[in-house]
């Protein structure tokens, strides 16, 4: 009923958005991966042949669509003045399970909405990088069922449907790994799975006890009498506590926090994250590094910092040592890597480390240099996975210090290396420095000289960046004497392929905009902190005796 | 490289006025800020404050150090005869770099006095509240400006000026000559404005240094006081190991646990498998073993 009474695309992406791009890509991507098993032979090969460049091109009409919605063509927001706890592009709820309450429920605000962007800026370009991937008909629809679970994720406001997205976003993640990966890759899918899949079972188990405790009559399932709706568990939240209990509440708290930690991935639930993204294809890495990750730390805010606001209160030591530990401890493991790859994973945790230190300083500032966190790394990890999946396909070898002066054979990944390490590190005019800065100057604010830990990482981070880069793309001793790894094998070294370039350069060009000009997402995201502190947070603070 | 003067005419003169800048030649550019700072610390001092003196003496020092190492520079590099054949190829030819260096030249050479005329010493120092010539006459401003500068009021201040100059001016540039100057090969002309320059440069005599340059000190001076290998060895013997533990810690500790807990499981469940023979007389057995259990529990709660 719902679709017939929206047929029609352009009815649909005017009304509701949100269910067309997270449909869209989920439907199209499962249609390429099965019709050629179904269809007769003629036309599964025909099917084949053009599933590489569909897949393309819808990932670019949704990114189309996201940025229309961004500039305001569709639906003409004002991303600026969303309240705290309103959504914008939310559709009229559909009921899919009636007997438990569970309804299709999508919209978005100043948390998410960068999120969903960065999503459909991300799948296009990793297509683009690993465009010629070994079966391409198979590698580029996984990347499309990919990008609608990912979406989903960040759009939905249904617990339940939550989960099923968080969950689904695994198993295009476990293949693209367990097909396109190195030489461990069953080892690697395998833990990538159940690590995240434990995690995420535990989550689970605190959503069922939030679900048990709401009592809204109007959405409540007619067997159970509840509902999974994030929008009216909130509302019930701050209007006397979703769950009576402190005990428990804070029991739910921890629940959540293991299931999202360890996705972002913290210190010390991380160890999945090394293994899984030496092993995964390029594009796997990418949208490892750059979306999943941020699951973690958009369900933290999501839904364990905004319904449970008082425990957040409690437990801020324990977030300032688990972010401590991540950033600390996860740079120091850096400088005693050899690989690159695993170097760059490592880095990844920790950049992590500061979201959770950004959310520990309770302060606006904090907040917000958490979320363009959140999106800066989802810009410049990337870049970094790219050009080590580049090194990969190339010179056959990760190992940091096997070779030198490769920027004589390949200048263009050689410069792209560069502009992605400095932004990585923190370089100031690009888009992660603006993100350290924010979290520095609120962590100052808040705990005053502990800052030294977090300043002084940024030397370790700038350490392990310089040096992987000397060993790799400048020259040693003499002068214009590369050498070349000996997984050559005599192999004339090429620079990378213009697809490659094209989806580096992209990112990079991105990291640069955001670094010059990061009002465009940091405005919304500053507001939508300075709303939550002061609607959620504050309170929570005056109710356990801290101070503002 | 030596005696480049005539090959490098614009580099020459650029360098020229750069050093004597940064050396503080009465005049030119870096003169106007050295000598400020260098009178104001020594008038500190004798006005009361004891701890400068240790500054004061080092910063006339320096002074000294600066004539000799700038002049040195210049000497080896422009002055006396090549040291090897690479000269002869050298020149001059895009205007891309000559340009600069001619501008640049100027603002050196002209722009330290210009500012002084234009009353940026009074202004910096909050004697005047805005730029501008505020004599009655330009003349008025210009002598002013250098009475202000070799002959200010106080005596101290006046003396300690005029050693600077002494030393910066005079000693080492004369010291540098003697160890480094001469003039060019014969034949070479360079330039008239460095040219009096490299031919002064062979006035001072000779004098050899080669037993303070193969001292202990020397080389020590080389490997800058061997810092760089301190710090090398520093973080060779804590950061490095300490990282590459860090490294080996989380793959087999932290991981570790995680791995253990796998084994641990498969373990188990191959142990439970185990239990499943596929026989009917292990099931039979197991049955009848469960059900004394069973009979033997009743037993006891009913007992």
């Amino acid at each position: 009923m719902y679709i017939r009474s929206n047929l029609g695309g352009e009815r649909l992406i005017q009304s509701d958005p949100l269910t067309f791009i997270t449909l869209t890509p989920l439907a199209v991507g499962l249609a390429l991966l099965i019709l050629p098993y179904l269809a007769p032979a003629s036309m599964a090969d025909f099917t084949r042949k053009i599933s590489r460049s569909l897949s393309m091109g819808v990932a670019l009409a949704i990114f189309a669509i996201t940025t229309a919605l961004f500039l305001g063509q569709i639906g003409n927001i004002d991303w600026l003045n969303i309240t705290q706890g309103q959504y914008v592009f939310q559709n009229d709820s559909v009921v899919l399970l009636e007997s438990i309450g569970v309804r299709w429920v999508v919209g978005v605000d100043a948390l998410s909405f960068p999120m969903v962007w960065l999503t459909a800026l991300l799948i296009p370009i990793s297509m683009l990088v690993e465009w010629d991937a070994k079966k391409g008909h198979l590698f580029h629809p996984l990347i499309l069922v990919m990008e609608g679970a990912l979406i989903g994720v960040f759009v939905v406001l249904d617990l339940f449907v939550f989960y099923v997205f968080w969950e689904l976003t695994l198993i295009p993640m476990f293949f693209l790994i367990l097909v396109w990966g190195g030489d461990d890759r069953r080892y690697a899918s395998m833990k990538f799975f159940i690590y995240t899949f434990t995690a995420s079972v535990l989550m689970l188990i605190g959503i069922l006890v939030m679900y048990f405790n709401t009592g809204d009559a109007d959405l409540a399932g007619s067997l159970t009498g509840h509902h999974f709706d994030l929008v009216a568990m909130t509302a019930q939240a701050a209007g006397g506590g979703l769950i009576a209990g402190e005990g428990l509440r804070h029991f739910v708290w921890l629940l959540l926090l293991i299931g999202f930690a360890t996705k972002m991935p913290s210190v010390p639930v991380h160890t999945w994250l090394p293994d899984a993204h030496v092993q995964a294809p390029t594009a796997g890495s990418m949208l490892l590094a750059g979306v999943m990750l941020k699951m973690g730390a958009y369900g933290f805010l999501r839904i364990a910092v905004t319904i449970f606001p008082e425990s957040t209160v409690v437990f801020t030591p324990l977030l300032i040592i688990l972010g401590m530990a991540s950033l600390v401890y996860g740079a120091i493991v850096c400088m005693g890597q050899t690989n690159l790859k695993r170097m760059v994973a490592y880095s990844s945790v920790s950049h992590m480390g500061l979201i959770f230190l950004g959310i520990a300083t309770m302060q606006p500032l904090g907040i917000a240099g958490a979320l363009f966190m959140m999106f800066a790394h989802g810009i410049i990890s990337p870049l970094l996975f790219a050009v080590a999946g580049a090194f990969k396909h190339h010179y056959h070898t990760l190992e940091i210090g096997s070779m030198r002066g490769i920027a004589h054979h390949s200048p263009w990944l050689a410069g792209h290396m560069m502009l992605g390490w400095m932004a990585s590190l923190g370089l100031p005019l690009l888009a992660g420095f603006v993100a350290e800065i924010a979290v520095m100057i609120a962590f100052w604010m808040t705990f005053g000289w502990l800052v030294i830990w977090p300043a002084l990482t940024l030397i370790i981070t700038a350490v392990y960046y310089l040096t992987s880069m000397q060993k790799m793309i400048f020259e040693g001793g003499d002068p214009h004497v590369g050498i070349l790894p000996d997984t050559m094998h005599g192999e004339e070294p090429r620079d990378i392929t213009w697809h490659e370039n094209a989806g580096m350069f992209v990112l990079g060009g991105l990291t640069v905009l955001f670094g010059i000009m990061p009002f465009i997402f940091w405005d919304m995201m500053s507001d939508w902190s300075t709303e939550f502190m002061l609607e959620t947070l504050v309170q929570a603070m005056n109710s356990q005796g801290v101070k503002p | 490289m030596g005696g480049l003067a005539s090959k490098l005419p614009v580099t020459a003169t650029a360098m020229m006025f750069g050093s004597m800048s940064i050396i503080g030649i009465p005049l030119i550019g870096g003169f106007w800020s050295k000598e400020i700072i260098v009178g104001k610390t020594w008038y500190a001092y004798f006005n009361g404050a004891d701890a400068l003196l240790g500054p004061a003496i080092l910063i006339l020092a320096t002074a000294g150090m600066t004539g000799f190492y700038m002049s040195r520079m210049w000497f080896m590099t422009f002055a006396g005869e090549p040291k090897n054949e690479l000269v002869d190829h050298v020149h001059e030819e895009t205007p891309w770099v000559k340009t600069p260096l001619v501008i640049l030249s100027i603002i050196t050479a002209l722009g330290g006095f210009g500012l002084a005329l234009y009353g940026m010493v009074d202004w910096l120092s909050g004697e005047a509240d805005h730029l501008s010539i505020h004599k009655d006459t330009f003349f008025d401003q210009v002598i002013y400006e250098l009475e202000h500068a070799f002959l200010p009021e106080d005596e101290q201040v006046r003396m300690i000026g005029w050693t600077t100059i002494l030393l910066s001016f005079i000693v080492g540039p004369i010291f540098a000559a003697r160890v480094y100057g001469g003039s060019l090969k014969e034949g070479e002309k360079a330039t008239p404005i460095v040219h009096w320059l490299t031919s002064l440069s062979g006035k001072f005599g000779s004098q050899n240094v080669d037993e303070l340059a193969n001292s202990q000190f020397a080389e020590a001076l080389q490997n800058r006081l061997y810092f760089d290998d301190l710090y090398e060895w520093v973080l060779g013997k804590t950061i490095l190991p300490f990282s590459a533990f860090a490294a080996w810690f989380d793959a087999n500790v932290i991981d570790g646990v995680v791995k253990q807990i796998e084994s641990n499981s498969v373990f188990g469940s191959v142990q439970i498998r185990r239990v499943t023979t596929g026989s009917a007389r292990d099931y039979i057995l197991m049955a009848a073993v469960g059900a004394l259990c069973i009979f033997a529990l009743i037993w006891g709660v009913s007992a």
